[in-house]
């Protein structure tokens, strides 16, 4: 008696074809869009966070010739600063850490979404091509306000 | 013993053996009689189970109502009633946090521990090795449950079913949830005893399929939930005490995520068990094979754990090539539920054509869509595989990025969990009879009751899935948001929502009437009620692929697997990456 029927054979094998074109796409896309998972930056303190650079001072700056750094502290129920300028056509590196619980940063219009972990420093990049307002969301729950956390990246 | 696996062979490859399987009916059915009896100290706690899984979905549900019509500016926080029970400045979070403990640690694993409890006894065909142990399960869930629920509603554990630190709970809220995992812990210990016990009585006969199905499942789970084990007892309540100076929130997530994952297999396999072993003879067929099942479970086992990453993807904590081969594993797990997808509508073809259906499509309409069991249980299906293929789409590590903490996921997730709780429901429809020995009250009730969940169901996620896309997040108070007005096209969608929402809401209520109508003995009793075990085309004899039975060595490579899986960030990131935050954190 067969075991396993020629219709399971059939269906089985199209099953594997389709998940490892699947794979394959996935894979591709991280080289075709240029695109990176958030990993390891460093550690600090959570404790600590507020005093040690960058996150002493919080903010915007360039750093070259369309490029930006967005230093972000992330606190129960606030982004700082909340509001990010850049012109159009900038690219910026989100360096974002938390003072207290876990929160989240999802950026409209861009594939910026991290989990912003105590202890640990999160980094994204995103460029911003059209002129406009890009809402950011804290999107790990982080207490009964945690819906009021968010901000907004005008582009100019 | 008369069991599935052994149950007559060759069988011709079609239609031939409608007649054959009429002919032995009446005695497979005797059969299935004598072994549907078991001691009431013991089918009694399974009743318990089961009505206490019935009490969380029914409370759990409630809150969700809530948060579906939020979405539409139908406020019911701040409604009297609502403000006497939950705290009004945290309503909304504290009824989501009752909403996921209730509904995916509660329901499911009392649920899981009564049913697949009574499986054990029928698919051996005896009684469970430790009458004592049966209790003993029920009393700790319902213990876990009594300390988590009061922790909830005073308002003392306001941090969701995930309780990241170091956002802080009550300790009670902990030791709740441990005792509820204790309780499955129990329930597997009195699975495998029973399995000695009969192995002792029957040397030399194979396992039945439902027993190694069910031995399969819990001890997948049994493994897996030593993650979230090691992160209550060894991070956070040493770090509640003040034991410790503080706790690493990456390694407690990492820790959470180890058995966060498999712990959706645990929820789905009691379904894929009925599905399997009882669905293919409800529905007049049988299955076709049952070494294939077995190895099914088998590739769950060994699959099911080492992919929590992929509930990572977005932390920084964690490399990008370790997230890769959790990705990589991710995909493979959806390889046996394809397998599945095959078995259970084969067999699903073949009760259909039994019937009397005819052609391509024809023998769908001839399955008994007048019975709620097979139907909620079919319309699980349905739902289910629009869960896992939205799953897919989250496995993808780019595209992740796009969908990860975004109500895209609500979506995804109530097309699987919701669609499994559907199966238990369908289950609970012949569940609650045989346990009770009276008949199913409400029957047409019960028919819209399932078909209102599915439509109710595929709209909500779809409302879901686009609010998602549009960048909503998740846990969200939403139209409470200082955002709820800057983002676009969310109209239709929050209008899906709400509208699935209240036909899923509307669903709960027919469950509620059903179920204590059957349980108030209001229907006609006429007959015996029997658990029903599919026959298998192709058996399970001594020489068909004897390899799959060796428990101890799939037991093995799983956990080896996770090992290899886990051990790469932990001997990197423990030493160096590791940074602990002091104080918890009180947010609510
Ligand atoms: C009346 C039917 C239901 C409705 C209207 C409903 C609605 C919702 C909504 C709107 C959310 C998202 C809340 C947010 O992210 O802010 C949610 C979350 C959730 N639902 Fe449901 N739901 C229902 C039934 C179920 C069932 C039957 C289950 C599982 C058995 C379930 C499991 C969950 C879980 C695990 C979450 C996530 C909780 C969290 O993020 O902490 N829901 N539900
Ligand atoms: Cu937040
Ligand atoms: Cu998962």
């Amino acid at each position: 008696m067969e075991m396993i029927h020629r219709y399971e054979r059939f269906f089985l094998g199209s099953t594997l074809v389709i998940l490892a074109i699947g794979l394959v796409a996935v894979i591709s896309s991280f080289f075709v869009n240029d695109l990176e998972l958030p990993s390891p930056v460093e550690t600090i303190d959570p404790a600590e966070l507020a005093s040690t650079p960058p996150f002493d001072n919080p903010g915007v700056f360039q750093v070259g010739e369309n490029e930006y750094d967005a230093v972000i502290t992330a606190q129960s129920w606030a982004f700082v600063p909340g509001v990010i300028q850049v012109p159009a056509g900038s690219k910026v590196n989100f360096k974002i850490g938390s003072v207290d619980v876990v929160h989240g940063l999802i950026v409209h219009g861009t594939n910026v979404n991290l989990t912003i972990i105590p202890g640990q420093v999160a980094e994204a990049t995103a460029t911003f091509d059209e002129p406009g307002e890009f809402l950011f969301v804290c999107s790990e729950y982080c207490g009964i306000l945690h819906h009021n956390m968010a901000g907004r990246v005008i582009v100019n | 013993m008369t069991i599935a696996a052994d149950a007559p062979q060759s069988r011709g490859a079609h239609p031939v053996y409608d007649m054959e399987g009429m002919d032995h009916s009446s005695a497979v059915e005797m059969e299935d009689a004598r072994l549907s009896v078991f001691p009431k100290a013991q089918t009694r706690p399974v009743l318990w189970n089961v009505l206490l899984a019935m009490v969380a979905l029914m409370l759990g549900g409630l809150p969700g109502i809530g948060q579906a019509l939020e979405r539409v500016g139908i406020n019911l926080y701040n409604n009297d009633v609502v403000t006497a029970v939950l705290d009004e400045n945290a309503a909304y979070y504290q009824g989501l946090t009752l909403h996921g403990v209730l509904l995916v640690i509660v329901f499911t694993f009392t649920f899981a521990n009564g049913f697949i409890t009574l499986a054990t006894m029928r698919a051996y065909g005896r009684p469970m090795a430790s009458t004592l142990m049966v209790q003993l399960a029920f009393a700790l869930a319902l213990l876990g449950t009594v300390l988590a629920g009061w922790t909830m509603l005073a308002n003392e554990a306001t941090v969701l079913f995930t309780f990241y630190p170091p956002l802080e709970a009550h300790t009670m809220f902990y030791l709740g949830a441990v005792l509820l995992v204790i309780s499955t812990w129990v329930t597997l210990a009195n699975i495998v005893m029973t399995h000695r016990q009969w192995a002792a009585a029957n040397p030399g006969t194979r396992t039945p399929l439902m027993a190694f199905m069910a031995i399969m499942t819990y001890a997948m789970w049994a493994m897996a939930s030593v993650g979230i084990a090691a992160e209550v007892l060894l991070l956070i309540l040493p770090w509640k005490f003040g034991w410790t100076e503080g706790i690493d929130a990456q390694l407690a997530r990492t820790l959470f995520w180890l058995t966060g994952h498999p712990i959706v297999y645990f929820w789905l396999l009691p379904a894929y068990i009925s599905w399997y072993t009882m669905i293919p003879k409800q529905a007049g067929g049988r299955l076709f094979s049952d070494p294939v099942a077995r190895f099914v479970f088998i590739l769950f086992l060994l699959l099911s754990t080492p992919v929590g990453f992929h509930h990572q993807y977005t932390e920084s904590g964690i490399p990008q090539w370790m997230k890769n081969i959790h990705g990589i594993a991710t995909f493979a797990i959806f390889f046996p539920s394809m397998i599945t997808a095959f078995s259970v509508v084969s067999a699903l073809e073949n009760g259909g054509r039994n019937r009397g259906g005819r052609g391509l499509f024809g023998w769908i309409w001839k399955l008994p869509w007048g019975n709620p069991a097979l139907t909620a249980q079919l319309h699980a299906m349905l739902i289910f595989t629009l869960g896992g293929a939205s799953g897919l789409i989250n496995a993808s590590q780019t595209v992740n990025l796009v969908v990860h903490n975004t109500a895209f996921i609500v979506g995804h997730f109530h097309m699987t969990i919701g669609a499994v709780a559907l199966a238990y429901i369908g289950i609970a429809y012949w569940l609650i009879p045989y346990l009770t020995g009276n008949n199913l009250w409400g029957r047409k009730l019960a028919l819209w009751q399932s078909w209102l969940w599915f439509v109710g169901m595929l709209l909500f996620a779809r409302g879901q899935i686009s609010a998602g896309l549009q960048g909503v997040p998740r846990r969200t108070a939403f139209a409470d948001s200082v955002y709820r007005d800057f983002i676009d096209g969310l109209d239709v969608p929050n209008m899906l929502t709400a509208i699935g929402g209240s036909m899923m809401g509307l669903s709960g209520l027919f469950i509620f009437i059903v179920v204590v109508g059957t349980m108030m003995g209001l229907a006609v009793k006429n007959k015996e009620q029997l658990i029903t075990v599919a026959e298998t085309r192709v058996g399970a004899t001594k020489r068909i692929w004897p390899w799959l039975d060796n428990y101890r060595m799939w037991v093995g490579i799983a956990i080896l697997l996770v090992a290899l899986a886990y051990i790469p960030f932990l001997v990197t990131y423990v030493p160096d990456g590791s940074s602990a935050v002091g104080a918890p954190f009180d947010l609510y």
